[in-house]
């Protein structure tokens, strides 16, 4: 009796699974358990480079692609760091979407959701570029000459005549570049960027799965000085600046719940697997 | 233009530009660099043609399966035809500052409403087939797979809170698979896949990957 339900474990219904995985994700969101989320290293490294800036004026280059699909994930980290940048006094936000035209969308989403406590105003705090509908060579281009790849803002208003755009003319004129792209393109931008350009910091932010691509060239002496890599990091992110925006902090328990019934599921399916090889082993 | 579709010529002329970009970088500031920095430029601008050359493909491609009733697809290339159009339409119609944040216009509402939870709902699906995956796939049948389960586990209850909670074990071992072992991996892939980048271009230079003409 007891090793037939053992060996019935290996054979739970794909909906019965579909359904626990749907109730262990909302669960959290409708009784929260509030776990503690520890701080990792890196998240604080990033957020000490972004902080450092306060009060001097300097830029801060995100130049992203983003696509619809990888934004479920991607936005806690663009919401925090954005969030983030406009809680601090006197820093100045350049957004250049690079490749995918949904990256503009997303911008605006972004833009329009984000909380601007300081009232920063557009062309003086911050711009928005228009879309490179290209990666290799749009890099190449911006390496080599950015002011040649940028007449104007994505609004047709000339840059000249853009107050945060005065005296940029090449990427060494931006204090940090935050490059976003979820998986692993990243690796084009550290190769094509940080060579010729090695005095500026360089950030990355990327997807989960783009996290194995992309960690070899983060860490100290690598191209990129820093990583948020998810929605882990993009909660610890969050956590360190405090502000509004806590929407990653809430899903990191939906995150432990999935991640438990994962490793639940693998251990019944083995221990399933292990008692039915002893019975036809005893047969 | 006969000559322009043998592939040797295009190679020639793919090898001088590769040539001219390579050995640009070692001459920064002359005039090597400004003819490299506008040839980089040129590739941008001509990926914004190509772009359109993109959209024509799939309308040729959707008009073709609706003109013939392909069984099963031709419906679906009409709804994909209308929202195309429809796409457009309201882009072009509503001007330049229609996708500005907020903007109250009929893009924006179909990019937030439709296409973005279009996409984000086709991902997630991903998610919850992670989990069947795992449950029927991930069988601990040798020592390598043990090896394979034990860093899933670790690192797994890495990433979510919980593992911290369990034990405060759970987050070392998961960083330390993800800082040692993991990285040797992955600089020893990267490595290799560099490598791999220098041979192919050695191969395209001298004319033998003629693939990406056609020939």
């Amino acid at each position: 009796m007891v090793s037939e339900l053992i060996r019935n474990l290996g054979r739970i219904p794909r909906r019965v699974i579909y359904t626990l995985t749907v109730i262990i994700i909302a669960l959290p969101l409708l009784i929260p358990w509030n776990l503690p989320v520890s701080v990792e290293p890196m998240t604080k490294t990033f957020f000490d480079t972004i902080q450092s800036l306060e009060g001097t004026g300097k830029r801060i280059l995100l130049l992203c692609c983003i696509m619809p699909e990888f934004w479920g994930e991607a936005r806690h980290e663009y919401f925090a760091v954005v969030q983030h940048i406009f809680l601090l006094r006197d820093v100045k936000l350049i957004i250049g979407p690079i490749a995918g035209p949904p990256t503009v969308g997303l911008i605006h989403q972004l833009l329009f959701e984000v909380h601007n406590p300081l009232n920063k105003t557009y062309g003086v705090d911050y711009v928005v570029l228009p879309l490179i509908p290209a990666m290799e060579p749009a890099l190449g281009a911006l390496a080599r000459d950015f002011r040649a790849c940028y007449k104007t803002d994505e609004r047709g208003t000339p840059i000249d005549e853009l107050p945060i755009m005065k005296g940029v003319n090449t990427l060494d004129d931006f204090a940090i570049v935050i490059w976003g792209e979820p998986i692993k393109m990243s690796i084009m931008a550290a190769r094509i960027l940080y060579p010729q350009h090695p005095k500026v910091t360089y950030l990355v932010l990327c997807n989960t799965e783009g996290w194995t691509f992309v960690a070899p060239y983060v860490g100290p002496g690598m191209p990129y000085k820093s990583a948020l890599w998810g929605i882990r990091p993009a909660a610890e992110y969050q956590l360190l600046y405090g502000g509004p925006y806590t929407e990653a902090v809430q899903y990191m328990d939906c995150l432990s719940g999935y991640h438990v019934l994962i490793i639940i599921l693998i251990i019944l399916g083995n221990v399933a697997a292990i008692a039915a090889t002893k019975k036809r082993e005893g047969q | 233009m006969a000559w322009f579709k043998e592939a040797t010529y295009p190679a020639i002329l793919a090898t001088i530009v590769g040539f001219v970009i390579l050995f640009s970088f070692f001459y920064p500031g002359t005039f090597l660099d400004q003819v490299s920095s506008k040839l980089v430029n040129w590739a941008t601008v001509m990926i914004c043609v190509i772009v359109w050359v993109g959209v024509i493909n799939v309308v040729r491609s959707a008009v073709r399966e609706v003109k013939e009733r392909v069984p099963g697809r031709w419906y679906v290339a009409l709804i994909q035809l209308f929202l195309m159009a429809v796409m457009f339409i309201s882009g072009f119609g509503e001007g330049k500052n229609s996708t500005a944040p907020g903007a109250p216009t009929v893009i924006n509402w179909l990019f937030n409403n439709y296409f973005y939870y279009g996409a984000l709902g086709s991902m997630a699906l991903v998610g919850i087939w992670a989990v069947t995956a795992a449950y029927r796939a991930f069988r601990v049948r040798s020592a390598e797979t043990f090896l394979f389960f034990i860093g899933a586990f670790f690192v797994l209850l890495r990433n979510a809170p919980i593992g911290g909670v369990i034990w405060t074990g759970f987050p070392i071992i998961g960083d330390w698979i993800m800082n040692t072992p993991f990285m040797a991996m992955q600089r020893g892939l990267t490595v290799g896949l560099g490598i791999a980048i220098v041979a192919y271009a050695l191969r395209y230079y001298l004319g033998r990957e003629k693939a990406a003409y056609g020939g």
